[in-house]
């Protein structure tokens, strides 16, 4: 019966992994310090299960979910590009905080506070994904074909560009590069990765409330591209890996119901600390966060 | 140029393989965690298995799944009840009974990972909570598809009433918020104002009230709702005051945010008679609000029996908490299930329907077809840093 349990882990390894991944293509290799990634993450759950409530098929919702997330994601760096370093990162904090509002706020749509209910399973080619073994294997092949998507953008002329763009933006200009239009081209594709990842939770939690997307949430999702390494692919596939397994490894280790909640999370805390003292770069890292 | 080239390879490699060496130490550190965890349960067992079990026909070891948040905002709540909980089960001294707490922090995702550890590590039988109504929402459906009953003590959310597998010792929201209303209207004031915390418990609440108080024809002037843990609420405040209602209703779930509340009331020279939530009766409310919180009415769930008052005293030495009868009561009425032979899942849901009835700390327990209980509500007033039955 472990194998339930272990299920549900690897089915939200595989979304954060997605999600990191994806985080890292933005704060890693296109060096904008992004906040409002989370947000992003909600746009596509919230998309994917209106439209999946009202009528419409899981897998055109779930692409909706990825492109609605990816606009945003553009429009997000279109209202913050002119911004750097510190400024960049309390605009887009300032996004998160912003769709948050709304996703709270806005009650027709959303049911704000109360939260969505009972979201259905997808149903793909007629076939409901009722088990959470068949869930796990859609997830794997998404979270696959997202890695080996993303790998294969940060090998490529683009990605090159776009770390060429991080270390020397000016130097990239004078070659005749416009640096503007790679990063939108990055924040879009992140949103994309984040808008799907988005959709994979809502189906699976089925329940979604402004809470799952709040600031706890990013500041993981931060965690886990420091913890991995900023700027690295195995970083940002392992670290989701730790940072999930660690403390629930913790929940095995018998102690006092009274404090066993605080002290699994000084535990925690304490492991994070270590890894950050040896490898200050986090696990695979190879550039500092400027 | 060549030689530099290759020392820079060179280079590349070397962090790799650390990064090797510390992702097999972390593998292991899981490793010993897994096996700490084994090794401690196997000794634990045989313990509760050697114990004779004469009053019992049921061998069968039950495990309950106990969810709160032990962790974050909502803590105090988890801790409350989890104390309350293990009181009963000291009490009521069943062998063959196993709790075991997991943390969800009052998240949906941390609520399901808790779950699923539970029922399918552990095996529950039956789970305890969750204490919050999102959390409880989302994992419902994952604790039927197992075809566990969950017993809550403090999820009020007017939605849970359609889960199947839902109990709760504590009535739905639409009950309370029917009661405030009549109770605002019976001390004569017909124009409202509602300041209202805004998540599923403040927004399901606030919603009942209005709609309740509009019936009896009464007129709520303005609403507001605020973040949950929000301090500064003078600018909800200053609108409200604007609106000149008879009386204020306030709605929340978080001491800080509270006692804030009740001092920028008073600060900002309202006068209105003040009505409040059930989470306002305690006492670090009064002690935060310092005399702001005088002549403040609190409509409340039963706070529990002076005998349950007194069990409690008498074993931790302080008052019982918030839902602390609740929780006494969910652990009872499982227990109650188990003492009647129920020990597999399906025994205990169908035992919880039918033939669960005892009196309970916040009166008699019965779950209706839709595994509610009906609603006994007090009200308290705040006077000289106490808070006075009425």
């Amino acid at each position: 019966m472990i194998q339930t349990y272990l299920i549900h882990l690897f089915i939200l390894i595989g979304i954060y992994i997605i999600l990191t991944l994806s985080l890292n293509l933005t704060i890693g290799y296109s060096g904008l310090l992004n906040l409002g990634h989370v947000a992003l993450f909600g746009i596509g759950a919230y998309t994917s299960t209106l439209l999946v409530m009202n009528g419409l098929p899981f897998l055109l919702s779930f692409l909706t979910a990825g492109i609605l997330a990816a606009i945003s994601g553009a429009l997000l760096y279109g209202l913050t590009r002119k911004l750097k370093g510190d400024y960049l990162a309390l605009a887009t904090l300032g996004f998160s905080f912003v769709i948050y509002s709304i996703m709270l706020n806005w009650i027709d749509l959303t049911r704000g506070p109360l939260g969505i209910p009972g979201i259905p399973k997808p149903l793909i080619f007629g076939l409901t994904i009722q088990s959470t073994g068949v869930y796990l294997f859609f997830t794997f092949i998404i979270t696959l074909i997202s890695i080996g998507i993303l790998t294969l953008i940060t090998r490529s002329t683009f990605g090159r560009l776009l770390q060429a763009a991080r270390d020397d933006e000016i130097g990239l200009r004078v070659l005749g590069k416009n640096t503007y239009a790679l990063r939108y081209k990055s924040m879009a594709i992140a949103g994309f990765f984040a808008g799907i990842a988005g959709s994979i939770y809502a189906h699976y939690i089925s329940y979604i409330d402004p809470s799952s997307f709040s600031l706890t949430n990013l500041i993981f999702l931060l965690t886990a591209v420091i913890v991995g390494g900023l700027a690295s692919v195995r970083g940002s596939i392992i670290a989701p890996f730790i940072l999930i397994l660690i403390p629930e490894a913790l929940r095995f280790i018998d102690m006092p119901s009274s404090i066993l909640g605080p002290l699994r999370q000084i535990i925690y805390c304490l492991i994070l600390l270590v890894i950050l003292l040896y490898r200050p770069r986090g696990i695979c890292g190879r550039i500092d966060l400027q | 140029m060549k030689k530099q080239l290759k020392n820079q390879t060179t280079q590349k490699i070397n962090p790799q393989i650390t990064s090797q060496k510390i992702i097999l130490t972390i593998m292991l550190l899981l490793l010993t965690a897994f096996m700490f965890g084994c090794s401690s349960n196997e000794s634990s067992n045989p313990t509760n298995t050697n114990l004779p079990n004469t009053n019992s026909p049921a061998t069968q070891q039950v495990v309950i799944g106990f969810i709160a948040p032990l962790t974050g905002d909502a803590a105090a709540y988890g801790q409350s009840i989890l104390k309350a909980a293990q009181l009963a089960q000291k009490e009521m001294n069943l062998q063959n009974v196993r709790m075991i707490s997991e943390d969800t922090r009052c998240e949906a995702q941390g609520a399901v990972t808790a779950v699923n550890k539970l029922l399918s590590v552990d095996n529950a039988q039956v789970i305890l909570g969750d204490v919050c109504s999102g959390p409880s929402l989302a994992v419902a459906p994952i604790a039927q598809q197992h075809g566990v009953a969950m017993v809550s003590a403090s999820a009020t959310s007017p939605a849970l009433t359609k889960e199947p597998n839902f109990f709760r010792t504590i009535p739905s929201d639409s009950l309370q918020g029917a009661f405030a209303a009549s109770l605002v209207k019976e001390k004569g004031y017909n124009t409202l104002a509602i300041i209202y915390s805004n998540e599923d418990y403040g927004k399901a609440f606030h919603d009942v009230l209005k709609a309740e108080f509009e019936k009896q024809d009464g007129k709520v002037v303005d609403s507001e709702a605020y973040e949950r843990s929000e301090t500064d609420l003078r600018s909800y405040l200053t609108k409200v005051k604007a609106t000149h209602p008879d009386a204020l209703f306030v709605i929340g779930n978080s001491p800080d945010a509270m006692v804030a509340m009740l001092k920028q009331i008073k600060e900002l020279g309202m006068t209105q008679p003040i009505f409040g939530s059930e989470a306002f009766k305690a006492q670090e409310i009064l002690d935060g609000a310092q005399g702001a919180a005088d002549g403040l009415m609190v409509s409340s769930v039963s706070l529990g029996s002076q005998e349950f008052h007194d069990k409690y005293v008498l074993e931790y030495n302080s008052e019982p908490g918030p839902f602390a009868a609740q929780g006494y009561d969910a652990f009872k009425a499982i227990g109650t299930a188990i003492q009647s032979g129920a020990h597999t899942a399906a025994q205990i849901q169908d035992a919880l329907y039918n033939t669960v009835k005892f009196d309970g700390a916040t009166g008699s327990i019965k779950f209706d077809a839709q595994g509610e209980v009906g609603g006994n509500y007090v009200v308290f007033v705040a006077k000289n840093n106490a808070f006075v039955q009425e």
